[in-house]
């Protein structure tokens, strides 16, 4: 859906997704990031990260009332941000 | 005018068709009408000693519950068809409008043959024959649907074929007679007919929260 340069912070936020909601995933963080964070997926950078998570974290409690795999989720979302934060400085 | 008219005929079989409360709107009230309208059958009303206004009453009150089976497959379709609609620009919209159109000919399966049978049933000749009514084939049944990756889906669709099968066999085995019968049959038809609609049931669900996905 939105044009995006192999292993950016989208693609990887995508791809963690992925295992949660499949398809839709793309769809989905597209959206939070345009809504909330009011940027195109592909100006998503590292210092977004901590911030999206918190709205995805908000978002996905919506969707879902098992407790365990929305801290599952954010969990990966924030090692994703940890080692993105030593490969994008 | 004439072909005006053909025209708006046929606008309006669409629309029926394809949206999912007019066709139920009108297939029920078709059914309900038939019902009292068609000839009772003797047979059946002296096997149960009842007058022809009892037995008209007593079959409708036995059909309610797949009424209420054909609402919740015509709904379970809309919603299929809503979502497949929201998601249509995508990879994989082709494929849930497939399912949807899938979930809608399940639906529709499953009041014609019900009015097969009362139109079979008005030519009592019919009775004494060996022939079954005209069913849907299975396999329409079972190859028009995309099976899920949501497990509720999954589940909720076996459910509806499931069901679909086990109606057709029952049929198969023993004709509808298209008139009123209070024995084993009945039963079984009603516990496959509410096991069809609880997968119907998880299809809206399953529709509803993939659509919420979508919207959030």
């Amino acid at each position: 859906m939105a044009a995006s340069q192999p292993d950016s912070v989208y693609d990887q936020v995508v791809q963690v997704t992925h295992a949660y909601l499949g398809p839709t995933a793309d769809r989905f963080i597209a959206r939070q990031v345009e809504d909330h964070l009011h940027k195109s997926p592909s100006e998503l950078s590292q210092a977004d990260l901590l911030s999206l998570i918190d709205w995805i974290k908000a978002v996905v409690s919506l969707l879902t009332e098992d407790g365990d795999i929305i801290e599952e989720y954010t969990n990966e979302l924030r090692k994703l941000a940890a080692r993105t934060g030593g490969k994008h400085g | 005018m004439t072909k005006q008219a053909i025209k708006t005929l046929k606008q309006t079989a669409r629309r029926i068709v394809t949206n999912a409360m007019p066709g139920f709107v009108f297939l029920a009230l078709l059914y309900t009408l038939l019902i009292f309208i068609l000839p009772v059958s003797h047979e059946a009303m002296s096997a149960y000693r009842l007058s022809p206004i009892e037995y008209r009453i007593i079959f409708l009150a036995v059909s309610l519950p797949s009424l209420m089976v054909w609402f919740v497959a015509f709904m379970g379709s809309d919603r299929l068809r809503q979502y497949a609609a929201s998601i249509g620009k995508t990879s994989e919209g082709s494929h849930f409008a497939a399912l949807a159109r899938g979930a809608t000919l399940l639906a529709w399966s499953l009041p014609l043959p019900a009015l097969i049978a009362l139109l079979a049933n008005f030519d009592l000749g019919s009775l004494a024959s060996a022939k079954n009514p005209y069913f849907l084939p299975v396999w329409l049944v079972v190859v028009s649907v995309i099976i899920p990756y949501l497990y509720a889906w999954f589940v909720g669709l076996l459910a509806v074929i499931f069901s679909s099968i086990a109606l057709q066999y029952l049929n198969g085995i023993r004709p509808s007679p298209g008139y009123l019968t209070l024995d084993y049959r009945l039963l079984l038809t009603l516990i496959f007919r509410i096991l069809g609609g609880a997968g119907f049931v998880m299809l809206i669900i399953g529709a509803g929260r993939l659509k919420k996905i979508e919207e959030v």
